[in-house]
């Protein structure tokens, strides 16, 4: 009777027995001298690989594996496991599988480390299913800060854990993000620069969730690369992102094949991407060209982004210049004052100018002192307290180079009131843009005034209005979404809206960074940091 | 013994040693001074006087700028030393060493060896490996094998009672590299499953950092700085290594120099150490994983940890360890010698020792080998130096594997391939090896194949052959490595070389057989004359250190007399 391979070639007959294999191996290897017969050599290491792969799975028959055999298995496929296997599955990922943790066993006694990894982990676990639920929201900037930081923190439990440990939170973190993508999109690029995941994409072994994960970074990545001039699909990219339906023109200067190319492509391969086009532009080009399939580019889930260019005005440094002579004489006394009685009371008006009633003069130095100080020069010329709070208008919008998170949101909100109580005069409006208060008083109503008190307070506690911030232009792109409330709110359509973002003189232009601003403060954690920064 | 004897060489960074396979057991061989290690450090004078191991170690101090530790980590470098005017690369300085241990082995047994198997940190590249080889020939020693250092400790570790192993991991933290294996066995086999390593990264980092710890808070600091830079330096490295070994045992230690006269000292804690040491410590960490992954392994199936190499003693490393793998390494095997009777084991399989019947040793690459290959995108843009892997890292080796190429252009005439070695997909971030050019008959793009087989063997060499089918034309291209073009006479011109160098005279056969004379003078007696004798020894070694002919051969002469009286009269 002849066998077949491996079992020829081991010289033994089909066996189950790990054991029995290696003997053969072993006899057999010791038969041949590997430096003369290479080829031999490969075909005996390849023989013994299958025979145990077969005695394994012989083994599993027998104890009823329980399906996790074919996930790891290499069904040749790509995608493997794609974004439809993750929602096709009865909506089983819909609703959060409880708190698992991923460090081994439930002993009770944890070690200090393992017990900050747990927490970290319910953190992050938290924040990727707001409410116990699966989400397909982005994640505010709160939730991004809460799960960097717990992501950090597993990251270094990852770093002194054994590596049994180690390798357990790498899975559990994979299996973690795959599941609750496109949520975990964020913490996927600092996963991976923690665990190498992308030195595994294209393995055999590749984990399922890996293969997941690793195509998105892929995806992630071929977005950033697509945006630089020199890729051959940018001209395609640009095309299909601008707002609008394609004209003759436009298809004239964009070649079809790269088009076709281009959404072929990331339509097989990196299926979110097409969430960053124009819809209506990408429909516009599946109209009429010669792509298969639907157009149906936009699914349930997608969000709609607009990418637009807008030039800001800068809204700096305008002051009068008396003011910002002595302004620039520095942050510290060099002469002794000699008025110092006089300043003082001086100071006192301007405080309360631009805090109100009743304000601790002490209180103000301690929270910024630089600011206390320029204000106290500039104060010092006599100053009418009109000027003063010009000047701490200028400084709010100033600070915008230093601010974090939630002075940002106050500054938007002041710079939405300023906004409002100009939107009557482009001039002023104009001029609020550009942070120039001395110009012409801008009146706020009462409760305008109130809230403004108190927003600039919140600024001075954090100890930026102090801050001397640089004059120039800043160009950004504002997503979608904003672009979608602008349009609704201001009832411009998609054509002059572009137009009022391009131009900073349009007679449009102060009611729609009015809107843009709502907008923007109804969900400030959707806004990209730099258009909250600047805008 | 027959002159075809192959001796198994552990050339370390910090140490070497040399080891037989006799009477059924591997066996260090101890150099003249009977130590099993050979310090590899090397040092000249004008006029030629040359200094291996302990002595050079001992120059290092007085003479820094004539004296060299470390020349491994130079291995594959076009970088050089200049020693008392006499410019020497890393593989003649390898060679010199080389040499000292072969001279040991004839000195015990009369034999001069022809034949060797040296031990290179399995993450060795290409060009290291041949630089090894290289220096093995400059020292006048036929190089049988490279045998990558875990894989030969390995074999040490296991064959003590040849019985099977779960797969078990041997961390290798030597002098000046870093290497992890995963090694299994079953009837008589060695399997090497997986290796990583980093080959910039051991105990002279650890040093190193230490210097830097202590350097600001050296007390009496400024006398170091009246000092050249090159003596501060090997005065602070040389005291970090002695600080380091006593940290090994002690809570604290006291860092010494003496700069000048004036002795300047800190103090240094086992814990301001771990602190100054923990970026070294995170890159152990890399290498493992890697090596986990590739050959599928899970951590918690590991029989043992098995710890090689004279930095694994270090408290800050073993800590690290047993909080990676979440139990204690295994420390059963000697650090220093491991790697060299494991040489020697392979050494003894080469030449068929007795009892090694049943052994054999598969090992794998640690490294991906390819070649650059451009490819056009669907626009016809050029996408140039991507790297198309030929052989993947840690696959089995010795293998042989093809892959066909195609050209990219319309009559085009030759094609060019650089050969590499990493894990990169841009060529330009991993080790260009060498490269080759083929002509190639003139047809329209795609038409012609040229296939490209690499060949990787036992000891980690490349070999590349290209074969045009078009025209018939195969050539088998050793890699253009300038280095590696020079001829036999080349090899034999710089061999001649660095004999000329008058090595110290403790390697001068004279004093060596006299030493051993006394040696077995001292075995062969007991009581008052044994001591008599030990003191006659004691002083023979003190005049050797002295290092003037003339005392030498005075001693060795008062020595000889005394040797000669003692046995004419035997004291009963």
């Amino acid at each position: 009777m002849t066998r077949a391979f491996p079992w020829s070639r081991l010289g033994i007959d089909p066996t189950s027995d790990a054991g029995a294999i290696r003997k053969a191996y072993a006899d057999a290897l010791r038969a041949i001298n590997v430096d003369e017969d290479i080829a031999g050599y490969a075909e005996l290491r390849r023989a013994r690989d299958q025979a145990l792969w077969l005695a394994k799975q012989d083994q599993r028959e027998e104890e009823d594996d329980f399906g996790l055999g074919d996930l790891d298995g290499d069904d040749g496929s790509d995608g493997g496991w794609d974004e439809d296997d993750w929602d096709g599955n009865d909506g089983a990922w819909d609703v959060a599988p409880g708190i698992q943790t991923p460090l081994p066993g439930p002993e009770p006694e944890l070690s200090p480390g393992q017990l900050r990894a747990q927490a970290a982990w319910k953190d992050l676990h938290a924040v990727l299913y707001p409410n116990g639920l699966q989400s397909d929201e982005a994640v505010t900037h709160a939730e991004l800060d809460t799960g960097l930081a717990a992501l950090d923190a597993l990251f270094i439990r990852a770093e002194e854990a054994d590596l049994a440990e180690h390798d357990a939170l790498d899975d559990a973190l994979a299996e973690l993000f795959a599941r609750t993508w496109p949520r975990s999109a964020p913490f996927v690029e600092p996963a991976n620069t923690a665990f190498h995941w992308l030195d595994e994409a294209g393995a055999l072994e590749e984990r399922a969730a890996l293969r997941f994960l690793n195509q998105r970074l892929k995806g992630m990545r071929f977005h950033e690369k697509v945006q630089q001039p020199d890729h051959p699909l940018n001209r395609a990219w640009t095309e299909l992102s601008r707002p609008g339906t394609a004209g003759m023109l436009d298809r004239l200067k964009v070649k079809r094949v790269e088009v076709d190319k281009l959404l072929g492509g990331i339509r097989t391969r990196y299926p979110e991407l097409e969430s960053y086009l124009d819809p209506q532009r990408v429909a516009s080009w599946d109209r009429v060209g010669s792509l298969e399939g639907s157009p149906d580019g936009t699914g349930p889930n997608v969000v709609r982004w607009i990418f637009i260019l807008v030039l800001v005005g800068s809204m700096l440094a305008r002051l009068g210049s008396a003011m910002s002579e002595r302004d620039n004489a520095g942050d510290q006394p060099s002469e002794v004052a000699v008025a110092e009685a006089l300043r003082e009371a001086n100071f006192v008006v301007a405080t309360t100018a631009i805090f109100g009633e009743g304000t601790d003069v002490a209180a103000v130095r301690k929270a910024d002192p630089p600011f206390a100080y320029q204000l106290r020069l500039a104060m010092g010329q006599g100053a009418t307290p009109e000027a003063a709070l010009a000047f701490a208008r200028n400084k709010a919008v100033q600070s915008a180079e230093v601010a974090e998170f939630d002075e940002l949101v106050a500054l938007a909100e002041l710079k939405q009131l300023w906004l409002f109580a100009a939107i009557g005069s482009p001039e002023q409006c104009r001029q609020v843009l550009e942070g120039d208060f001395q110009s012409q008083p801008l009146a706020l109503d009462k409760p305008g005034r109130m809230r403004e008190m108190q927003l600039l307070r919140r600024l001075l506690d954090a100890g930026v209005l102090g801050h001397r911030g640089k004059a120039g232009e800043r160009t950004f792109s504002v997503p979608g979404w904003m672009v979608d409330e602008a349009m609704e709110r201001t009832g411009l359509g998609p054509d002059e809206l572009g137009a009022a973002l391009r131009d900073p003189a349009h007679p449009s232009r102060c009611r729609v960074e009015l809107a843009l601003r709502t907008a923007m403060l109804k969900q400030p954690g959707r806004v990209p940091a730099d258009l909250l920064r600047w805008l | 013994m027959t002159s075809d004897m192959i001796v198994g060489i552990d050339l370390g960074t910090t140490n070497s040693a040399v080891a037989l396979w006799q009477d059924g057991a591997p066996q260090l061989v101890p150099n003249a001074l009977g130590k099993e290690l050979t310090p590899s450090a090397v040092s000249l004078a004008k006029g030629g006087q040359a200094w291996v191991g302990e002595a050079a170690l001992d120059r290092m101090a007085t003479h820094p700028a004539d004296t060299v530790t470390s020349f491994k980590r130079m291995m594959g470098t076009a970088s050089t030393v200049t020693l008392a005017g006499t410019k020497l690369t890393p593989e003649d300085l390898s060679a010199m060493v080389l040499r000292s241990l072969a001279d040991d082995v004839e000195a015990a047994t009369g034999t001069r060896p022809m034949g060797a198997v040296i031990t290179v940190p399995a993450y060795f590249n290409e060009r290291q490996r041949r630089a090894t080889r290289r220096a093995g020939e400059i020292a006048g020693l036929e190089v049988k094998r490279l045998i990558n250092e875990p894989t030969a400790a390995a074999l040490a570790f296991g064959l003590t009672d040849r019985g099977d192993r779960e797969p078990f991991l041997v961390f290798d933290l030597g002098g000046g590299t870093f290497d992890v294996s995963i090694v299994e066995m079953f009837e008589g086999i060695v399997e090497v499953r997986a290796s990583a390593g980093d080959n910039r990264l051991g105990g002279d980092d650890f040093d190193e950092a230490l210097v830097r710890l202590v350097e600001p808070v050296l007390e009496n600091g400024a006398a170091l700085g009246t000092l050249p830079a090159d003596s501060r330096r090997a005065l602070l490295t040389l005291a970090a290594e002695r600080t380091r070994r006593a940290l090994s045992t002690a809570e604290e230690a006291e860092f010494n120099v003496v700069a000048d006269g004036t002795p300047v000292t800190a103090r240094v804690t086992t814990e301001d150490f771990e602190e100054a040491a923990a970026g070294l410590v995170k890159r152990l960490r890399d290498p493992v994983i890697r090596a986990l992954r590739d050959s599928h392994i899970d951590v918690k199936a590991l029989s043992d940890i098995v710890l090689v190499g004279g930095a694994t003693r270090m408290p800050v490393v073993r800590k690290a360890l047993t909080r990676m793998f979440g139990r204690f390494p295994n420390a059963t095997v000697h650090p220093d010698h491991a790697v060299a009777l494991g040489a020697a084991i392979q050494a003894g399989l080469l030449s068929g020792g007795d009892g090694l019947e049943e052994i054999r040793i598969t090992d794998v690459a640690p490294f991906t080998l390819g070649v650059n290959s451009a490819t056009r995108d669907a626009h016809g843009r050029l996408h140039d130096d991507i790297f198309a892997p030929i052989i993947e890292r840690n696959t089995p080796v010795p293998v042989s594997r093809v892959e066909r190429f195609f050209t990219l252009g319309d009559n085009q005439r030759k094609v060019l391939f650089a050969v590499y070695q990493g894990e990169a997909r841009d060529v330009k971030k991993n080790v260009k090896l060498g490269e080759l050019e083929v002509p190639v008959p003139p047809r329209p793009a795609g038409e012609v194949s040229v296939d490209v087989r690499f060949t990787y063997d036992t000891s980690g060499l490349l070999e590349v052959d290209v074969a045009v089918p078009a025209t018939g034309l195969t050539r088998n291209l050793v890699i253009v490595d300038e280095e590696d073009r020079r001829s036999k006479k080349d090899i034999e011109a710089r061999r001649k070389a660095l004999e000329k160098l008058k090595v110290h005279p403790r390697d001068e056969a004279e004093n060596v057989a006299m030493l051993a004379r006394a040696e077995r003078a001292y075995e062969g007696f007991t009581g008052p004359v044994r001591d008599f004798i030990g003191q006659a020894l004691t002083e023979f070694q003190g005049a050797l250190d002295k290092q003037d002919a003339r005392i030498i051969a005075d001693a060795r002469e008062a020595l000889a007399q005394l040797l000669d009286q003692i046995e004419a009269n035997p004291p009963v």
